[in-house]
């Protein structure tokens, strides 16, 4: 919270892996901070005619493997070390995804929710004004992020083709399908997680089929992750969590032979809320929401709000669990991350396990430079095939360190940069 | 018997109270969604009510956050003078990341996910906050429309203590991805 600086965080949490590492110094202090810092002031002329003056920033922390890659935010408490701390983990996530890119973040400080349609739209290209000259396919690759959507995706694409004077749409990514953007890519996050977890069990000696797993969640991430599970795995799905906004609280849905996760999102309403009367005459069981963590499961994917695994929950996980699959973005606090590890779970951490969605987003920048765009299965495949081998990288790492995945994650990723930053003769 | 008449008074008083939060809460929710109208309006550029009205009806997401900023501002405010316990009051996001946003669902209806921060919590804020939730429904059936809604907020109230050690809902106070908006403090 307030205090808590997010930068010193990723920091400290980069010079664990360069101390595992034994990464000299130098290398160190080029890692350690962002390679290129841009601050700057879009005026924007509003709706009764004032001019407010908004601060933006963008930060690409490291460019050694391929173009930084990130979203950007408008958010009214953003800070510059949230954004370097972001820029620093988007970073790790492309290089542990095996992806040619680098990382960066970018954002406003603004509540998008007090701007009107045309003032959103006149910040957008008045980001672009003042980035134009330092984004591109070859050099930096926004995406949207909290606060921004596919649509000023879209004007932003449009503004910095016409300052280029051609058209561009591999400069931003997650525009809409109709403007370039990727089929598969509202599944990618979820199937993402599963390859993840089909490779974690083969690791383990498991067979999917006879596995079963408890998601928290319904969103997007949890519903791909379910039918994943469900129709790719031949898993069993022993429960999902869900919000319900009748009764104010989440409860969780569990069926004893498994949930459907089809049924279940024929079942939920608009609001995201599972209609509780049709899944108890469909035999499901519902209980409270923290039922998910204690549920007797090889697999838990947390795939809904950050930091939901923390002290007081993680002492409530099954024995019986064998894998973690962190869907959601920083789903486990350091206290719940430290009794997993003790616990010795097997853990995929988020930067990994959901980075189908950043992948998906590689792929719309290969089709939109090639100009010629793949079928869904087509995206799918390939991402299949990116996130097995990034799941692969990660592991061996961890078997030959013997260190925790999470630490093994950071292993590979930190790796990888420098090894890139050595070939190029930076360092 | 002198207690059980202590008893029936307290139900009685509490009922009035709850009596008095309610048609305060209706007067403020009425008055609420009338300027949220207004100000989805405005930033919509249009002067058309009825238009914003039906955008409204029909679910569409950029008229659906306009209006729930608004309101959310609002009913913090009122929560914050109804009830002195309350520290700060927070919007934040329900879906695990962005990307649930942008490659989720295209269109959302309003729904007010709010943090409660609280010295600690009470049945009387509990209290109240169901009744704030019916006076919603009401007042924006009444306003939009909307027949079978059964709930537009969600609230989760955490106290210093759960504040303090990073657990329940208050964890995601340090969120870095997703760090909820403060939207009123005392």
């Amino acid at each position: 919270m307030e205090g808590q600086n997010p930068f010193l965080t990723a920091q400290a949490q980069f010079d664990k892996s360069a101390d595992l590492l034994d990464l000299p110094q130098d290398i160190r202090e080029i890692l350690r901070w962002p390679m290129r810092e841009f601050h700057f002031r879009i005026p924007l002329r509003m709706g009764d005619g004032s001019i407010k003056v908004l601060q933006g920033f963008r930060v690409q922390h490291n460019d050694a493997r391929g173009p930084s890659k990130g979203g950007i935010r408008f958010h009214p408490n953003e800070t510059i070390d949230t954004v370097r701390a972001l820029a620093m983990w988007m970073t790790w996530k492309c290089a542990v995804a095996d992806i040619p890119l680098g990382g960066g973040k970018g954002g406003v400080i603004v509540n998008p929710a007090s701007l009107t349609t045309a003032e959103k739209e006149q910040l957008c290209r008045g980001w672009v004004s003042q980035m134009w000259h330092n984004i591109g396919p070859r050099m930096d690759v926004p995406a949207p992020d909290v606060g921004t959507t596919g649509q000023m995706m879209a004007w932003m694409m449009d503004e910095f083709s016409k300052l280029q004077g051609q058209y561009v749409p591999g400069v931003f990514t997650g525009k809409p399908v109709d403007m370039g953007g990727s089929l598969g890519r509202t599944e990618a996050t979820g199937f993402g997680v599963i390859f993840t977890v089909r490779e974690a069990l083969k690791h383990l000696g498991l067979d999917p089929a006879a596995c079963s797993a408890a998601i928290q969640g319904f969103g997007n991430v949890a519903q791909y992750a379910a039918i994943g599970f469900h129709d790719m795995l031949g898993g069993k799905v022993v429960c999902v969590s869900c919000y319900d906004l009748k009764d104010k609280k989440p409860y969780t849905y569990s069926h004893p032979d498994g949930v459907d996760p089809h049924f279940l999102q024929g079942i939920t309403d608009q609001y995201g809320t599972i209609d509780q009367e049709k899944a108890t005459a469909a035999g499901y069981v519902i209980e409270d929401a923290g039922a998910w963590i204690e549920k007797d499961v090889d697999v838990l994917i947390p795939a809904a709000l950050e930091n939901m695994v923390n002290a007081e929950t993680a002492p409530l996980i099954h024995k019986n669990v064998k894998v973690i699959a962190e869907g959601a973005n920083g789903p486990t606090t350091l206290e719940g991350d430290q009794l997993i590890k003790e616990r010795g779970i097997f853990l995929i951490p988020d930067f990994l396990c959901n980075a189908g969605g950043v992948t998906t987003s590689y792929f719309e920048g290969v089709q939109n430079d090639m100009n010629y765009y793949w079928s869904r299965d087509e995206v799918l495949q390939r991402l299949d095939t990116k996130m097995t081998v990034a799941f692969h990288g990660v592991l061996d790492m961890a078997l030959r360190q013997k260190v925790y995945m999470r630490d093994a994650a950071y292993l590979v990723a930190v790796d990888r940069v420098v090894r890139a930053m050595q070939l190029r003769g930076w360092v | 018997m002198k207690r059980k008449t202590e008893t029936v008074q307290k139900v009685q008083t509490a009922d009035a109270d709850l009596q008095l939060v309610l048609s305060n809460a209706i007067g403020m929710t009425e008055s609420a969604l009338e300027e949220a109208v207004d100000y989805c309006g405005r930033k919509m550029g249009t002067d058309d009510r009825q238009t914003v009205v039906e955008q409204l009806k029909q679910g569409d997401r950029t008229a659906c956050g306009y209006l729930y900023y608004h309101l959310a501002g609002q009913v913090a405010e009122w929560l914050g003078a109804w009830d002195e316990s309350i520290k700060a009051v927070y919007i934040y996001d329900s879906d695990a990341t962005a990307e649930d946003v942008c490659f989720g669902r295209p269109e959302t209806p309003p729904m007010l996910h709010l943090l409660i921060w609280v010295q600690r919590k009470t049945n009387a804020l509990d209290a109240t906050l169901g009744v704030l939730s019916r006076a919603l429904v009401q007042s924006y059936t009444e306003l939009l429309g909307r027949p079978g809604l059964e709930h537009l907020l969600d609230a989760q109230v955490v106290d210093d203590n759960e504040v303090n050690n990073n657990i329940g809902y208050s964890a995601l106070l340090c969120s870095l991805h997703t760090c909820p908006i403060r939207i009123w403090e005392r």
